[in-house]
């Protein structure tokens, strides 16, 4: 268990390092930093002192190579355009990017769980309609199309939600759905499909002959077999929504990571976006982590091997 | 309030009214209190977050906008665009290379520290740090090489030579207190500024909103409203509806398709202005095809630029033939081009290309309203003479880049002006001394050369409008329009936009 806790994180830092490769070369492929952080009539002199002046005259090599020694000591250097450590800029919206994200994946898990359990359980019945009309238009519609659709209905037509910003609670609702709305559908999906399987095991029909009430071959027989994949699904998915954020917190004026890293991509503002997907990173390895943890506490099988 | 007038007639009656009437006064005004409190404060909209408070560091439009309601400088320029005293409350030239201001004396900083010679001189030198270059440094280089202290009230701006717009280029540099700068570094200053301006800074939640305070003893008087916010809304239609819900009470950059929504609106209304910003389309005209000046008078000719404004622009646009914006200072008008597409073809055989050519067309997408829709319609146009546009549109860092290092023979673009005079447009557009790209003309360098030396505003009018001559026959672009800047508001706002896009809140007042 240790050892495998071990291994995973000794996996960060080479994941950090790999990825951060990958942007670095593509982020230096187009565009000009400098030409962008000048007035579009600064001179070639102009031009040549700036760059100079951030370090951008040195090879891409040198500069990479400079960048992970310092990143390994959580430096990432400073932005070039606000002139602060770009860890800073990233770091300040962190709260709001968990904010959103953690509420989103409240909402999924909380409807989509008991909507999957209750649509297998009830199969062809209302729910399990409700249940796929859900999916399908979760699945199908595009966060940004989802996020402007509810403004228009409950910013601008009814008057109930602001429609940009954070500090009222309130202003964390439609964010918080728009981006959770595609892992509560793909999540209910997943949950019927694979309560469906397991109600069809012949150990379901062994309980329910020894006298169990409903609800408890239900939730402890069916579900207890049944969350090995969805607990795999919801890591899969939780990831995705860090990526999720980006798009949600641009439509809805959010200030979190997302937004951040958006700007200062096109900014070509490099340390901001390589420390935000370094945070990014972490938070997804994390994440894979604690789901490969919650299997060793939901399967014995894995426990024993 | 009303039964508080009338005569107290039974006895405990009465008192108990006079007591619920004095309750409803007070709750009524509690109520207006909170209502007042609320109406002092207006918030603005607007695309992106500064990256800094500090004026060295972000020189965008919006970031300055934000600045110029927390700082002066030392001269301004008001909403009618008459250049008027600031921090200077004269100035005169004993040299023609040497200018002198006098300062206004007992202004303070926010915080209370006063402001005199020492500061100018420390907001000017600061920027040519060549350790730590800024990016307002452009804006100065060329015009201004140093600027000295004579004495605490007195400070003297050295130029490389005479120029006649040095004084509208100090508008675009806020004047900071050295020492207030010195005591707390670089870093916390530019995330909570100091400055002399209208409104005091009170705080900023990085990407959600900056909140400025008004300023009591402001110089000029304080301002009208209480409170000014600023909020940064990226997508443009939350931005709308922020406004529709009432959210916010100013957004720029509204779309010609929102503006009869908005006007519809009973709670909402337009404000708009001319821009100082001019769109075209331009050309290398030191290579073929373009070097012929008679294919560029065909693809001047071959553009309908009146359908563009009227049909893709939604009419908010004026026909401009001029290398200058009307709004700006010594533009002149030229007569336009007319569209006859039999005229251009025939200069188009007359130069050769009877059977016109392929040509590729670099543009921005989503930088200015309708880029991609307006280089769309241009290319449509420009076939019908058999001039084939392939577009290359690659989003706005790599199209800067790719613009700058002149790789593509034509490209849609706008250009905007900061001092509001000709002379910055001509700097832009025309490869001469200074920076411009894809056109140069020996006979108007020397004309630029000429105005750049002449005070007299009369003299310096007529040869600028030289130059608008000279460069309309040689026709380097095809001459577009200028832009019409709309603003969506609020009923209860009253305010004027300003062509130079800077949102200076001391000119907004409320109406409930």
């Amino acid at each position: 268990m240790l050892r495998f806790l071990l291994i995973r994180l000794a996996q960060i830092p080479i994941v950090i390092a790999v990825v951060s490769l990958i942007v670095f070369v593509f982020l230096n492929a187009s565009g000009d930093p400098v030409q962008l952080l000048l007035p579009v009539e600064a001179s070639q002199e102009d031009i040549a002192q700036m760059r100079e002046a951030l370090g951008l005259d040195r090879p891409l090599l040198i500069r990479y190579w400079e960048f992970l020694v310092n990143a390994v000591r959580g430096d990432f250097g400073m932005s070039l355009r606000a002139r602060r450590p770009a860890i800073d800029i990233v770091l300040e919206a962190l709260p709001a990017t968990l904010e959103l994200a953690g509420a989103a994946l409240l909402i999924a898990t909380a409807i989509s769980l008991p909507l999957g359990i209750m649509a297998a359980v009830r199969r062809n019945g209302f729910i399990d309609a409700a249940a796929t009309v859900i999916s399908v238009l979760g699945q199908s519609m595009p966060v940004f199309w989802l996020g402007i659709i509810m403004i228009m209905v409950f910013s601008v037509q009814l008057g109930w939600l602001p429609a940009s910003g954070r500090g009222h609670w309130t202003a964390l609702i439609m964010p918080a759905v728009a981006l959770g709305w595609y892992m509560n559908a793909l999540m209910a999906r997943m949950t019927r499909a694979s309560m469906l399987e397991v109600l069809g095991q012949p150990y379901i029909r062994t309980a329910r002959a020894k006298g169990l009430p409903e609800h408890m071959v239900v939730l402890k027989h069916a579900f207890g077999n049944a969350r090995i994949p969805i607990v795999t699904i919801w890591g899969l998915q939780a990831g995705a929504m860090l990526t999720g954020t980006v798009i949600t917190e641009t439509v809805f004026s959010w200030p979190g990571i997302g937004r951040a890293s958006i700007y200062a991509l096109q900014g070509r503002d490099y340390p901001v976006v390589l420390a935000a997907i370094a945070v990014f990173t972490v938070m997804f390895l994390i994440i894979n982590l604690v789901v490969d943890l919650i299997y060793f506490l939901l399967d014995p099988r894995i426990r024993r091997s | 309030m009303k039964r508080d007038l009338q005569p107290c007639q039974f006895g405990r009656r009465a008192s108990a009214a006079r007591l619920a009437s004095t309750a409803g006064a007070a709750l009524i005004a509690a109520a207006v209190s909170v209502g007042s409190a609320q109406g002092q404060t207006v918030t603005l909209a607007q695309g992106v977050d500064p990256e800094s408070l500090d004026p060295a560091l972000d020189t965008l439009i919006t970031s300055v906008g934000v600045m110029m309601n927390i700082y002066d400088s030392l001269v301004w320029r008001d909403a009618d665009g008459n250049i008027v005293p600031g921090l200077a409350e004269s100035w005169e030239f004993p040299e023609p290379d040497r200018m002198e201001l006098t300062l206004r004396q007992g202004v303070t900083f926010h915080n209370g520290e006063p402001f005199n010679a020492d500061d100018v001189v420390f907001s000017y030198q600061r920027l040519f740090d060549e350790d730590n270059p800024s990016p307002l440094l452009t804006s100065l280089r060329g015009f201004v090489d140093s600027v000295e202290k004579v004495d605490d009230y007195t400070v003297a701006v050295n130029m490389p030579g005479p120029r006649a717009t040095v004084v509208p280029t100090l508008i675009r540099v806020p004047i900071l207190p050295e020492e207030t700068f010195a005591e707390i570094g670089p870093d916390a200053f530019g995330s909570a500024p100091v400055g002399t301006g209208p409104f005091e800074f009170v705080r900023w939640d990085k990407n959600q909103q900056i909140v400025l305070e008004r300023n009591e003893d402001y110089w000029r008087g304080p301002a009208a409203i209480e409170r000014f916010v600023v909020r940064p809304i990226p997508e443009d239609f939350s931005r709308f509806a922020s406004l529709r819900n009432g959210e916010v009470d100013i957004i720029a950059n509204v779309t010609a398709e929102r503006v009869e929504e908005i006007k519809g609106d009973p709670g909402l209304k337009i404000g708009t202005v001319p821009s100082v910003r001019n769109m075209f389309v331009g050309m290398q005209t030191a290579e073929p095809p373009f070097d012929d000046v008679r294919v560029r008078r065909a693809l001047n000719h071959a553009v309908d630029k009146q359908a563009l404004i009227d049909v893709i622009m939604g009419g908010f646009g004026r026909q401009n033939a001029s290398v200058c914006t009307q709004t700006l200072f010594g533009a002149a008008e030229m007569p336009l081009f007319d569209y006859d597409v039999d005229k251009a073809r025939t200069l188009l055989s007359e130069a050769g290309y009877e059977d016109g050519f392929e040509i590729e067309m670099l543009g921005p997408v989503g930088r200015y309203t309708k880029d991609k829709e307006l280089q769309e319609a241009i290319a449509g146009m420009l076939s019908e003479v058999g001039v084939r546009v392939t577009h290359v549109q690659p989003e706005w860092a790599e199209f800067i880049r790719l613009w700058v290092a002149e790789e593509y023979p034509m490209h849609l673009i706008g250009t905007g002006n900061q001092v509001v005079d000709c002379d910055q447009h001509l700097g832009y557009r025309i490869h001469g001394p200074r920076y411009g790209r894809y056109y140069q003309s020996d006979e108007v360098d020397a004309l630029v050369e000429e105005q750049l030396r002449e005070y007299d505003t009369e003299k310096r009018k007529q040869i600028l409008a030289d130059i608008q001559r000279e460069v309309r026959e040689d026709a380097p672009w095809i001459f577009l329009f200028d832009l019409v800047d709309i603003y969506g508001l609020t009923a209860r706002i009253d305010w004027q936009p300003r062509p130079d896009e800077m949102v200076w809140a001391y000119d907004i007042s409320v109406s409930e």
